[in-house]
């Protein structure tokens, strides 16, 4: 079961850098009791060590996470940013990304999300997913459309 | 013999999950016996004796002394097809 709700999306999100979403997405997460306090930092952590951003189409994505540990319960929350804020990328952490739309992963325990990630791996190949999302604009929205197309 | 892949990324969490599932299937559906073995980036150099192949989506900034494919199309689907037959290429090679 991985947790989804309002509270968790970020539409419109002002960002100075790649810390400051990170935080944001984890504070909500540790707000509703699904992180324990520190999953933000350590995110941003491992975000500098193993960056996130993915050179996706049509625009480029990043889906920071850490270690399970501090994960009481699986969860996903969303920023979608105003101005493109930069993630460095995953597979060359030289190149940055401009970054508009940020998939934060809370992962319990991986092996029982398998589904949950396949989809999401799904979604991030998909050019028109990505822009159906990026542009739905309103929370509740976000959600019911992640809901459905992750089968959560 | 069954060939083994290390499937690598930052935490082992997400990423390499993805992955290792994907090139189970491709595998099976070859006909290629393989057995995957999901490690940090930072382990790979404690899992590559008796390995076949590394697919990573980080850099890998050693010598393994066996071929190591990116794996990030797994995550964007850019290019996925391509990095599948490479993986069956090598492993049958």
């Amino acid at each position: 079961m991985v947790r989804l709700q309002e509270s968790f999306i970020f539409v419109d999100l002002e960002a100075q850098d790649s810390d400051e979403v990170i935080a944001a997405l984890a504070g909500s997460l540790f707000e509703a009791g699904s992180v324990a306090e520190g999953y933000g930092k350590a995110a941003i952590e491992r975000e500098r060590i193993h960056a996130t951003g993915l050179p996706t189409r049509p625009f480029p994505i990043a889906f920071p996470h850490a270690d399970s540990e501090g994960v009481h319960q699986s969860a996903l929350a969303v920023a979608i940013h105003k101005t493109p804020v930069v993630f460095r990328n995953m597979a060359d952490p030289d190149e940055e990304l401009a970054v508009e739309l940020v998939i934060m992963l809370a992962n319990k325990s991986p092996e029982e999300q398998i589904e949950t990630l396949r989809s999401l791996a799904e979604l991030f190949g998909d050019p028109d997913k990505l822009s159906e999302l990026r542009y739905l604009k309103r929370e509740a929205k976000i959600v019911e459309w992640l809901k459905r197309e992750l089968a959560l | 013999m069954a060939k083994t892949v290390i499937v690598s990324c930052g935490t082992a969490i997400a990423t390499s999950t993805v992955a290792a599932k994907a090139i189970e299937e491709a595998c099976k559906a070859a006909g290629i016996d393989v057995v995957t073995k999901q490690c940090k980036a930072a382990e790979i150099k404690n899992f590559v004796d008796g390995a076949d192949l590394i697919v990573t989506t980080s850099q890998v900034r050693f010598d393994p002394g066996i071929p190591v494919i990116n794996g990030l199309a797994f995550l964007t689907g850019i290019g996925k097809d391509k990095v599948i037959e490479e993986i069956i290429a090598t492993l049958k090679g």
